[in-house]
C-alpha cells in the first residue's frame, strides 16, 4: 500500500462514526460470517456462516475456467436462492436453490451451452458457543438432487461442518470453518461417491459501520476417490449493509495452486434480513 | 463406526436407486461388467428367418483370416481383431491394441462390407478407412479402448463390448457396443460416457468417419448440398454445421459399398460433411460432473453403385426405428436418344440420376437450393431402383458426362403408393470411341493412357463438367475423378484397346506412354450416337542410358486411406507411363500389389518394392509459437516385409512419434539386409491438410540459410535430435527434389537440399509422383532414373536401392540429363561418395527428351548457385509427335568451380527456364512470381489472401494451342519440365572433400 493509500484509509477510519456493535452476532454488524464464494454447486461445501438469523440471499454468481493449452473452457452464471430461519434460540435452518444457472463450455472449437436450475441444499444450523467476542456453530447439509442440468441418474450428499466468527472489537473480525462434504453419484447401477473437505479462514476490517473487507484463504480438498489438492484460493469481498435491514456482498474466490482448474468464482449478494 | 455407517449409508443408496438404472449399461462408469444395452431399440424386434449360423462373432486368426477379409484394398482385418457377421454383412473391429489411423487404439469399426453372397453383389467390397469414436476434435477427444468382451446374445445377436477411456482424461470412461443381429445389414451401435472429472465438459459423443480424402463421396440429404459440403475449417465449425437424418457416402471405385448412419435417440444426428473427415454425433450440450451420455445409432453398409442403396436403407430403418413412413420404391429405366435404346451407364460413368427436393423460387432445379435425397446408377440394360422418403414432392435429374442429360422427371410420393414407375427416363445418346493404340503400325501395343481434352480451352468462369458439383475442370468427365479408369478425362489402355463413351464435343484425344515414348493425337468432332474407331501410335524412345532403370518411390493406391484406386489401376497406369520399379508407399500399410500383378502376368515387367509412407494424423508435436500441436511429416520406408496377418501389413504405428521413432520402429519390418534399406523424407516443404503437416522441414521453420547445428535454431535442435534408442531426426537416406508436378514445390525442395548438400548432409535427391489417383499427381511424373546397372529381368532390390542410395540417379519429369566427368581417362557420374577430380577435367552432358517435352536450358549448380546455363533447344514444337531429340554439350570443370576457393558440388539440371521468383516473407524459400507482369516482384504481386499459394505462386495453366509445352500440359498438367542430377561429390583439392557451408 502506498503513502496516499494509507492517509486514505487512516481518513475513512478517523472519519467513520462510533461503531455501535461488538457481539459476534450482532444483527447490526456489517458482516456476519463467511460468504458462499465458492464454486460448487448451490452452498454446497461452503463454510457457513455461524449466527442465527433471518435473512433471505440472492446470489449472482459467475465461474471462469481457461486452461489455454488445453483448448478447454468453461463459464456459468447463475442465481442462488437461499436464506437462514432461525427457529429456536440457538437453532436455525438455511437452504439455496441454483435457479437458474446458464453454462458455456468449450472443448477446442467445440462448443456447447444450456440454462438449467438445481440443484438446492436444506441445512440445519446449532450454535455451540456463545461469548462475548466469538461464536461457534455446527451445520448439516444435505444436496438435494433436483438438477435439470443432469441427464441421468441422480447427484445427492451430505456435509457436516462448523464454523466461528471472533470479534475482538468494533472493527476487526475473523471468522472461518471447516467443511466435510460428501457427494454421491448414482447412475447406471454405480455410485460414485467423494469426499471434498474445505477449510476457510478470513480476516475482516469494517470501514465504517456499513462498509466492510475481507481478505481470506480457503482450502479445498478431496480426499476420496483420488486424494488431491483441489485449490488454495484467494477470497477477496467487501460488503455493505444499509438501512432497513438490506445487505450487498461482492467477493471472488481466486485459485491460486490446486488441480481444479476453475480459475475464479464472482459473486454478488443481496440480502435482507434481521 | 464413523466409516462403517458411511458406508452403510453409500450401500442403502446404492441399492434403493440401482435396480432402477441398470438399463442405463455403462452410463455410470465402467466397472469392467457393465454392458451397453442394445441401440435403437425398438418394441418388437423383427422376427428373421435368416438361418442362425450365419450370426457370428470370433477372434480372426490364421485359419479364418482369409473368410474375415472382404474384398477390396481397404479391407485390413488382421489377426486378433474381431469379425461380426451375418448372412449380409461383415464387419471387422480391430483389436484394442491394433490402432489405425486417426485412432489411438483400435475398437473402431476398420472393415464393413456387404457379403458377397450372388452376383447381384459380386462387386461389392469393403470401402472403409475406419469409423471412431470421439468426444471432440482433438487427439485426447477420442476414445482408447483397452479391452473387449464378446457377447453371445440369445436370441438373434451377437455384439462385442469395447471399454477404455478418452485419450487424454482416465476420468471420462468410454464403453462401446457393436451389435449384429440377423438379417440387419448393420452395426447397431451404443456408446456409454461418464463423466468421472470434475468439471463441466462439452462431449461431442461422435462417430469420425475418416474418408481420408479421394475416397467415398460423403453425402447429406440437406438443402443445397448431397455430395457438396460447405468447405471444412476447423475454426469456423458453426459455418459448417448442420442436423440430418441420417448421412451417407458412397465410393467413387469398385469395390461398391455405400454407408450410412442412421443417428437413434433422437433421430436426428448432427455435425459435419467433408471428404477428408466427417462427424455425426449427439447433441451438444454440457455434460455434468458425474454425468452419462450416450450415442445410439445403425451403421448400415449396402452393396452396389451409387449412394442409393445407403439411401434406402437408412430410410428404412428409419421407418422400423421410428415409425416413419415407409419409403416408396421409385424405379424406371434410362434410355438414350428418340429411339429410346436401353441405356448402359457403366457403373455411372456414363449416366445417373440425382433425386432431390425442388428448389424454392423460380428454378427448382437450383444446385443451392436443392434438397438431394438420393443418387442411383442403372444397370447395364438401364433400368434402376430406389428407396426414396415418402410424402414429398421430388425431381428426377438424369446426369451423364458430368453434366445434366435431360429434363428433370417431376414426381410424388405422397399418396400412400408403395412403388412408382417412372417409365423412360430419356438421355442425349452417347459418343462410342473405340481406340486402338500401336506400337507400329499394324502391332498394338499392350499399355498406355488416353487423355481427352476439348479442342477450345473453356472460357474463363465458364461451368465445367461436375460430378454434382464435384471434380470441376474434368473435361469431358468420363468417370469419376479418383476412382478407376475411365477417371475425369484418361482412360487407361490394357491389350491395346479400350471401349470409350464419351459426351458429345470437339476433343483432342491424345495416347500416351510416358514421358519417354512418343505421342500420338488426333481431333474429334463427337456427335451423339456416333461410333468411331481410333488408331493412335506411340512408340517407346531410347532415351535412356543402358542400365538405367525408372522408378517412383511415391506411390498410392486404394490400401491408403486417401486413394480408392484400384491396384489393377494403379499396376496398369505404371506399365502405360514406363515405370519399371515402384516403392509401394501406401499409407500406414504395406502392400504389395501381388494380385494385380499376377491377374495382369507382368512380375517380370513391373518390379513392386512393398514399402509404406508413415503417415501421422495425430497433433502432438509442439513447436514454439505456435498455438496447435503438430505432426512431423511424411516418411517413406523400403523395402518392408508384408506381412497381411499383421495389422496395417506389417507397417509399425506411427502416432506420436518424431521421424528417428519412425525409423526405430521399422528395424523389425525391414524386407532386406540394411544396405538395401531405404528411409526417405517424402515432401519436406508439403502444406498442411486439415492441420495435418506433411513436410517436415516446413513444420520446423527450417531455414535453409541457417546452418544446421545444436543450439542454432529450434529446426536444426530437432533435425540433429535423437528422440530415441537409435536413429536421429536426420538418418534418412533420400529426400524428394520433385515431388509430383509442382513447380512451386520443386523450387522449393530443391533450396531445401542445396542447403543440406552445402552443409554435408548428403542425402540422395529423388523424384517421386505421389500419386493417388489417375487425375491428380500422374504417377511417373516425375520420377527417377537409377542407374542400378540392372535391365530390370533379373532385379536385385538391395543393389538397385544401394545404388539409389549412393546418389547414382537422376530425378526428371521428362528430359534426360545424363552427366559425366570425364578426367583423363576417368569418367565420373554423379554419386554421393566424393572424387578427387581434377579442375581441368570436362563436363558432359547428354540431355535428351520426347519431342512433345520442351528443353530450353542445362544448368550447372556448384554449391548451390546455378554458374552457367547453357541454352539448348529440344521439343521446341518443330515436331512434336516426331521422335527423339538429344542434344550434347561439353563445358571446362575449372570454368564452373572458377570461384571456388576449396572443394564442391555440382548439379546439371536441364529442362525450361525456371520463373522468377522472389522470397518476399524472408524465409529462405522463394514464395511470389511476377503476378502482375511488372518485372518485378513486390507486395503488388501478392494476392489478398496472402496464404494463398495456388494465387502467389501459380501453377502454369494450359498454353496456347502452338506453344512447345501444350501437349505436355495436356497429358500431364502442371508439369514444367525438369530433370536433375544428383551431385557429384568433387574434392578438388584431393584432401578430403569438406562441405562448402552455407554462405
Amino acid at each position: 500500500m502506498n503513502a496516499r493509500a494509507r492517509v486514505g484509509v487512516a481518513a475513512l477510519v478517523a472519519l467513520s462514526p462510533a461503531l455501535a456493535w461488538a457481539q459476534p452476532c450482532a444483527p447490526a454488524a456489517v458482516a456476519s460470517g463467511p460468504l458462499a464464494l465458492g464454486p460448487g454447486p448451490a452452498d454446497f461445501g461452503e463454510v457457513a456462516e455461524p449466527c442465527a438469523a433471518n435473512q433471505a440471499v440472492a446470489r449472482l454468481r459467475g465461474i471462469l475456467l481457461v486452461d489455454t493449452p488445453d483448448f478447454y473452457g468453461a463459464i456459468s452464471a447463475g442465481v442462488t436462492l437461499g436464506g437462514r430461519y432461525r427457529i429456536r434460540e440457538r437453532w436455525w435452518v438455511s437452504g439455496a436453490l441454483d435457479m437458474p444457472t446458464w453454462r458455456y463450455t468449450v472443448n477446442a472449437v467445440v462448443a456447447s451451452t444450456a440454462l438449467d436450475a438445481g440443484p438446492a441444499t436444506v441445512a440445519v444450523h446449532r450454535a455451540l458457543v456463545t461469548r462475548e467476542s466469538f461464536a461457534v456453530a455446527a451445520h448439516v447439509r444435505a444436496l438435494v438432487p433436483v438438477d435439470t442440468a443432469r441427464r441421468f441418474g441422480l447427484r445427492t450428499g451430505a456435509e457436516l461442518g462448523a464454523s466461528a466468527i471472533y470479534r475482538p472489537g468494533v472493527r476487526w473480525f475473523a471468522d472461518g470453518g471447516l467443511t466435510a462434504p460428501t457427494a454421491l453419484v448414482v447412475l447406471g447401477g454405480r455410485t460414485h461417491v467423494s469426499v471434498v473437505p474445505a477449510a476457510l479462514a478470513e480476516m475482516g476490517f469494517a470501514l465504517r459501520s456499513w462498509l466492510a473487507l475481507s481478505l481470506g484463504a480457503a482450502l479445498r480438498t478431496e480426499v476420496h476417490p483420488s486424494p488431491a489438492l483441489l485449490a488454495l484460493a484467494a477470497r477477496p469481498a467487501l460488503r455493505v449493509r444499509t438501512g432497513g435491514g438490506w445487505r450487498f456482498a461482492l467477493g471472488a474466490d481466486v485459485r491460486l495452486v490446486g488441480v481444479d482448474r476453475t480459475a475464479a468464482a464472482v459473486s454478488l449478494f443481496v440480502g435482507r434480513g434481521d | 463406526m464413523r466409516t462403517r455407517a458411511g458406508s452403510g449409508v453409500v450401500l442403502l443408496a446404492a441399492a434403493l436407486l440401482a435396480p432402477g438404472c441398470k438399463r442405463h449399461g455403462c452410463l455410470g462408469g465402467d466397472d469392467g461388467i457393465c454392458q451397453p444395452p442394445t441401440a435403437c431399440p425398438v418394441p418388437a424386434e423383427p422376427v428373421c428367418g435368416a438361418p442362425t449360423e450365419s450370426l457370428r462373432i470370433g477372434v480372426v486368426d490364421r485359419t479364418s483370416w482369409t473368410a474375415a477379409r472382404s474384398p477390396g484394398p481397404k479391407s485390413l482385418g488382421a489377426v486378433g481383431d474381431f469379425v461380426l457377421e451375418n448372412d449380409l454383412v461383415r464387419a471387422v473391429i480391430d483389436a484394442p491394441e491394433h490402432a489405425q489411423g486417426l485412432a489411438p487404439s483400435g475398437g473402431t469399426i476398420l472393415d464393413l462390407a456387404p457379403r458377397v453372397t450372388d452376383a447381384a453383389h459380386a462387386s461389392a467390397g469393403d470401402q472403409l478407412n475406419g469409423i471412431l469414436q470421439g468426444v471432440g476434435l482433438l487427439p485426447r477427444d477420442a476414445a482408447r479402448y483397452h479391452s473387449a468382451e464378446m457377447v453371445h446374445g440369445e436370441p438373434g445377436f451377437v455384439a462385442l463390448v469395447l471399454r477404455g477411456y478418452l485419450d487424454g482424461n482416465n476420468h471420462v470412461s468410454v464403453v462401446t457396443r457393436y451389435e449384429l443381429r440377423a438379417c440387419e445389414s448393420g452395426l447397431r451401435v451404443r456408446t456409454e460416457l461418464y463423466n468421472g472429472t470434475r468439471e463441466t465438459h462439452t462431449f461431442w459423443l461422435l462417430d469420425g468417419l475418416f474418408y481420408g480424402d479421394r475416397g467415398l463421396l460423403p453425402f447429406a440429404p440437406l438443402p443445397g448440398q448431397g455430395f457438396v459440403h460447405p468447405k471444412l475449417d476447423l475454426l469456423e465449425l458453426p459455418k459448417v454445421w448442420r442436423h440430418w437424418p441420417f448421412i451417407a457416402a458412397r465410393p467413387q471405385a469398385p469395390p461398391f459399398a455405400s454407408y450410412a448412419i442412421v443417428p437413434c435417440s433422437p433421430g436426428v444426428g448432427q455435425g459435419f460433411g467433408d471428404s477428408t473427415f466427417s462427424a455425426s454425433g449427439v447433441e451438444l450440450a454440457p455434460t455434468t460432473p458425474g454425468d452419462g451420455l450416450a450415442f445410439d445409432r445403425f451403421i448400415l453398409v449396402a452393396g452396389g453403385e451409387g449412394v442409393a442403396p445407403a439411401v434406402g436403407a437408412a430410410l428404412r430403418a428409419r421407418q422400423r426405428f421410428f415409425g416413419e413412413p415407409a419409403p416408396v420404391t421409385v424405379s424406371g429405366r434410362v434410355v438414350a436418344g428418340e429411339d429410346r435404346a436401353p441405356f448402359d451407364s457403366r457403373g455411372g460413368r456414363a449416366a445417373s440420376i440425382l433425386f432431390y427436393e425442388p428448389a424454392p423460387g423460380a428454378d427448382p432445379d437450383a444446385e443451392a437450393g436443392r434438397r438431394p435425397w438420393s443418387e442411383v446408377v442403372p444397370g447395364a440394360d438401364g433400368t434402376f431402383t430406389a428407396a426414396l422418403p415418402a410424402g414429398k414432392a421430388l425431381r428426377a435429374q438424369p446426369h451423364a458426362f458430368g453434366r445434366p442429360a435431360g429434363k428433370a422427371v417431376a414426381l410424388s410420393t405422397a399418396g400412400g403408393r408403395a412403388t412408382i414407375d417412372l417409365g423412360d427416363v430419356v438421355v442425349e445418346r452417347p459418343a462410342r470411341l473405340l481406340i486402338t493404340v500401336e506400337e507400329a503400325a499394324g502391332k498394338k501395343t499392350d499399355f498406355a493412357e488416353i487423355v481427352m481434352i476439348p479442342v477450345a480451352e473453356p472460357a474463363r468462369g465458364a461451368k465445367t463438367p461436375s460430378m454434382y458439383g464435384l471434380f470441376g475442370g474434368c473435361d469431358p468427365m468420363l468417370g469419376p475423378a479418383h476412382g478407376g479408369s475411365p477417371a475425369c478425362n484418361r482412360a487407361l489402355v490394357a491389350d491395346g484397346v479400350v471401349d470409350l463413351l464419351v459426351p458429345p464435343g470437339r476433343f483432342f484425344v491424345y495416347a500416351t506412354r510416358g514421358p519417354f515414348a512418343t505421342i500420338a493425337r488426333e481431333e474429334v468432332t463427337i456427335e451423339p450416337g456416333m461410333e468411331r474407331a481410333l488408331t493412335l501410335r506411340s512408340a517407346l524412345l531410347p532415351l535412356l542410358p543402358p542400365g538405367v532403370l525408372a522408378g517412383d518411390f511415391h506411390v498410392h493406391s486404394g490400401a491408403s486411406f486417401d486413394s480408392s484406386l484400384p491396384q489393377i489401376d494403379r499396376v496398369v497406369s505404371l506399365l502405360a507411363t514406363g515405370i519399371d520399379v515402384i516403392a509401394a508407399t501406401d499409407h500406414d500399410v504395406v502392400t504389395d500389389y501381388g494380385a494385380a500383378l499376377d491377374a495382369l502376368m507382368v512380375r517380370d515387367r513391373l518390379r513392386i518394392m512393398p514399402g509404406a509412407e508413415l503417415t501421422p494424423n495425430t497433433l502432438w508435436f509442439k513447436v514454439p509459437g505456435e498455438t496447435f500441436p503438430k505432426t512431423l511429416g511424411h516418411f517413406n520406408f523400403w523395402p518392408l516385409r508384408h506381412d497381411p496377418f499383421l495389422p496395417r501389413g506389417g507397417a509399425p504405428f506411427d502416432e506420436n512419434l518424431e521421424p528417428g521413432r519412425m525409423m526405430d520402429a521399422m528395424d523389425g519390418a525391414w524386407a532386406v539386409a540394411a544396405e538395401g534399406r531405404v528411409r526417405q523424407m517424402n515432401h519436406p516443404w508439403a502444406a498442411s491438410k486439415l492441420g495435418r503437416d506433411e513436410g517436415f522441414l516446413r513444420v520446423l521453420k527450417y531455414d535453409p540459410r541457417q546452418p544446421i547445428e545444436a543450439g542454432r535454431s529450434f529446426a536444426a535442435d530437432v533435425i540433429l535430435r535423437r528422440p530415441g534408442a537409435g536413429h536421429r531426426n536426420l538418418d534418412f537416406d533420400t529426400q524428394e527434389v520433385m515431388t509430383g508436378a509442382s513447380r512451386r514445390d520443386f523450387i522449393r525442395y530443391r533450396a531445401l537440399w542445396f542447403s543440406f548438400l552445402n552443409q554435408g548432409l548428403l542425402k540422395a535427391g529423388v523424384a517421386n509422383s505421389d500419386s493417388h489417383t489417375l487425375m491428380v499427381e500422374r504417377v511417373g511424373y516425375p520420377r527417377t532414373l537409377v542407374f542400378a546397372d540392372q535391365d530390370g529381368k533379373s532385379f536385385d532390390a538391395v543393389s538397385f536401392n544401394a545404388a539409389l542410395k549412393a546418389g547414382r540417379a537422376i530425378g526428371t519429369n521428362g528430359p534426360v540429363v545424363d552427366a559425366r566427368i570425364v578426367d583423363g581417362a576417368a569418367v565420373y557420374r554423379p554419386g554421393l561418395a566424393a572424387a578427387a577430380i581434377g579442375r581441368d577435367a570436362d563436363v558432359v552432358v547428354t540431355v535428351a527428351a520426347a519431342p512433345w517435352i520442351p528443353v530450353s536450358e542445362v544448368r550447372f549448380v556448384v554449391n548451390g548457385k546455378v554458374v552457367r546455363t547453357v541454352l539448348v533447344r529440344l521439343g521446341a514444337g518443330d515436331d512434336p509427335f516426331g521422335r527423339d531429340q538429344a542434344a550434347e554439350l561439353k563445358v571446362p570443370l575449372v570454368e564452373l568451380v572458377a570461384g571456388v576457393a576449396g572443394d564442391a558440388w555440382l548439379v546439371v539440371e536441364a529442362g525450361l527456364a525456371l520463373p522468377l521468383s522472389a522470397d518476399l516473407d524472408n524465409d529462405g524459400l522463394a514464395d511470389t512470381l511476377d503476378n502482375n507482369g511488372d518485372g518485378k516482384i513486390d507486395a503488388a504481386d501478392v494476392p489478398p489472401d496472402p496464404d494463398d499459394e495456388d494465387v502467389r505462386f501459380p501453377d502454369p495453366r494450359r498454353p496456347p494451342a502452338g506453344d512447345a509445352r501444350f501437349h505436355l500440359e495436356a497429358i500431364a498438367p502442371g508439369i514444367w519440365p525438369a530433370a536433375f542430377t544428383n551431385p557429384f561429390v568433387l574434392d578438388l583439392d584431393d584432401g578430403g572433400w569438406k562441405a562448402p557451408g552455407l554462405r
